[in-house]
């Protein structure tokens, strides 16, 4: 689970934008407000992933490199979680460089950053914490490039397209049409 | 660096390229109402990105700004540049009024780099000009401009050293548009958020019980308070500084290697992954810039902002990018990108809004 994006914020978020992101969902989510909503269940699901996902952002301090980009958990098993961290590594090894070159990503220095994670790879290149950071920034940019691609003439205009997706939806479902 | 940060014009809608130009005229004028005629020549495409934003949010906080009661208008009226036709002109804006004062002070410690570094006349004559002017601002603003002014000195400093580090090049110029950006006065008439911050952790009850005392702000759980719209104007700046400052590495390292001067990519110019890194750092930039945007959630005049930030520069950084390795697109573009016979606005504006590679 991504902490951010469950939370909905930056990679950079400070601390204080970390809190506060956390108190909007919880009030998003409060099964107070959802009381007679069938998707109740669901809202005290997404309570849940929002507690962890604070968890994880606060318990690690967000000045560590273990709470950003490196912070992946269990795509393909728990055993990648926390592969060869520590927690103050001694410069030059390859976490030394893996979290420093999240530190860098964090406060903006993108190439920097890319530059030494690259590194730590090919000094430990099976260490799947550190492909899977690497691989996430490189897909940094992908959002945008799609948001920049999405514009422009024709793109956004789909309305017809999606409302003959509710028609064969509904025609589906329902007898009368 | 000037004249980096443009719409991509052909996207725009008349009407809102016609606003666009209004803000560019307003600025103009405004830099005239507050500070006379020759700082007029500081203008730049560039000061439109952020009088929008700003103007954007200060809408969105539906406050109105103190000495502005009546809230900003468009008028028509002639210039000296065009006299004959008379332009959409937006007044009585503060944010059209904060990017002005920020074009001038730029400009001062622009004048003022020129002369101590490169010893040009035009810097000294610009320093004499703007003397006067840069304490008044410096009064305005005396956070925003020790800034800036430390900023540009870091900034001399690391091109002395020959930084060739792209990240730590960029630091000063980044930093320096933060500032600008997240120094503009907020206190407007915004409502700031009832969220307490609080040293310890606040738990579930807590927070209901604090909702359940402020009824009426049944929407505040979407409503930034001040830290945090300035925190994200900042990334804004940051982002889009870093851009310019990459964007204007890469553009000058021809010309740059040819007469010698210093350039931040001139150690890694030959690298094979030297294009996959620069577009690597200008799309983080781009991205993180766009991201914070979407925070702020924007009403007023989004489409021409969006348009800038997903457009308009992602055209220019393809097509300044793209053409590193090649000669032949660079003529072509060239041919493409010269002045066209145009109406535009263009007092102090060194390029046209970014033509479509092809």
């Amino acid at each position: 689970m991504n902490p951010y994006e469950v939370l909905g914020i930056n990679q950079n978020a400070t601390e204080e934008e970390i809190k506060s992101a956390y108190r909007t969902m919880v009030k998003k989510y409060h099964p107070d407000k959802h009381q007679n909503n069938p998707l109740s269940d669901l809202a005290e699901e997404k309570l849940m992933e929002v507690n962890e996902a604070y968890e994880m952002l606060t318990n690690g301090g967000s000045k560590n490199g273990n709470t950003a980009y490196g912070n992946r958990s269990n795509s393909g098993g728990g055993a990648g979680y926390n592969e060869g961290y520590v927690e103050n590594p001694k410069p030059g090894t390859a976490e030394w460089f893996y979290q420093a070159g999240v530190a860098s990503l964090n406060k903006g220095w993108y190439d920097d950053g890319l530059g030494k994670l690259q590194t730590a790879v090919s000094m430990a290149p099976n260490n799947q914490r550190y492909k899977q950071g690497l691989n996430q920034v490189q897909n940094m940019g992908g959002g945008y490039r799609a948001d920049a691609f999405g514009r422009g003439a024709g793109r956004g205009n789909d309305d017809l397209c999606r409302m003959m997706q509710c028609l064969v939806c509904t025609d589906c479902l329902c007898d009368c049409i | 660096m000037l004249g980096y940060i443009t719409p991509d014009k052909p996207e725009l809608k008349v009407r809102e390229y016609e606003m666009y130009s209004a803000y560019y005229c307003g600025i103009c004028k405004a830099i005239k109402r507050r500070h006379g005629e020759i700082p007029r020549l500081v203008l730049s495409y560039d000061s439109v990105l952020l009088a929008m934003i700003l103007s954007a949010v200060y809408d969105l906080e539906k406050g109105v700004a103190e000495n502005y009661p009546a809230g900003p208008t468009v008028k028509l009226e002639r210039c000296i540049i065009h006299p004959v036709k008379k332009r959409a002109i937006v007044y009585n804006d503060a944010a059209i009024d904060y990017a002005a004062d920020m074009l001038v002070a730029l400009a001062y410690y622009k004048f003022k780099d020129d002369w101590t570094d490169e010893k040009k006349v035009l810097g000294a004559l610009g320093i004499a000009a703007f003397n006067n002017l840069h304490r008044k601002i410096t009064g305005m603003y005396p956070e925003t401009c020790g800034i800036i002014n430390k900023s540009i000195a870091k900034l001399s400093e690391l091109e002395k050293e020959n930084c060739q580090s792209m990240d730590e090049a960029a630091e000063p110029f980044a930093q320096l548009m933060k500032a600008v950006f997240s120094g503009a006065p907020l206190k407007t008439g915004l409502r700031i958020a009832t969220v307490k911050t609080e040293d310890a952790e606040s738990t579930v009850e807590d927070i209901k019980a604090e909702e359940q005392l402020n009824e009426d702000d049944a929407k505040t759980d979407e409503h930034l308070n001040e830290a945090e719209l300035k925190s994200l104007l900042g990334e804004i700046g940051y982002n889009v500084g870093k851009w310019v400052y990459l964007i204007d590495a890469v553009d000058d390292l021809e010309k740059d290697l040819e007469k010698n001067r210093y350039n931040s990519l001139k150690g890694i110019k030959d690298d094979e992954n030297y294009k996959s890194r620069v577009e690597f750092s200008l799309i983080c930039t781009l991205e993180n810039a766009s991201l914070a945007l979407k925070k702020l959630k924007l009403e007023k005049n989004k489409g021409i902002i969006e348009n800038i930030i997903y457009s308009g520069l992602f055209r220019k950084t393809e097509s300044i990018v793209g053409l590193v390795n090649s000669e032949d697109e660079k003529n072509i573009d060239d041919e493409k990108s010269k002045p066209e016979p145009g109406s535009e606005p263009k007092p102090g504006s060194e390029s046209k809004p970014g033509s479509k590679p092809e």
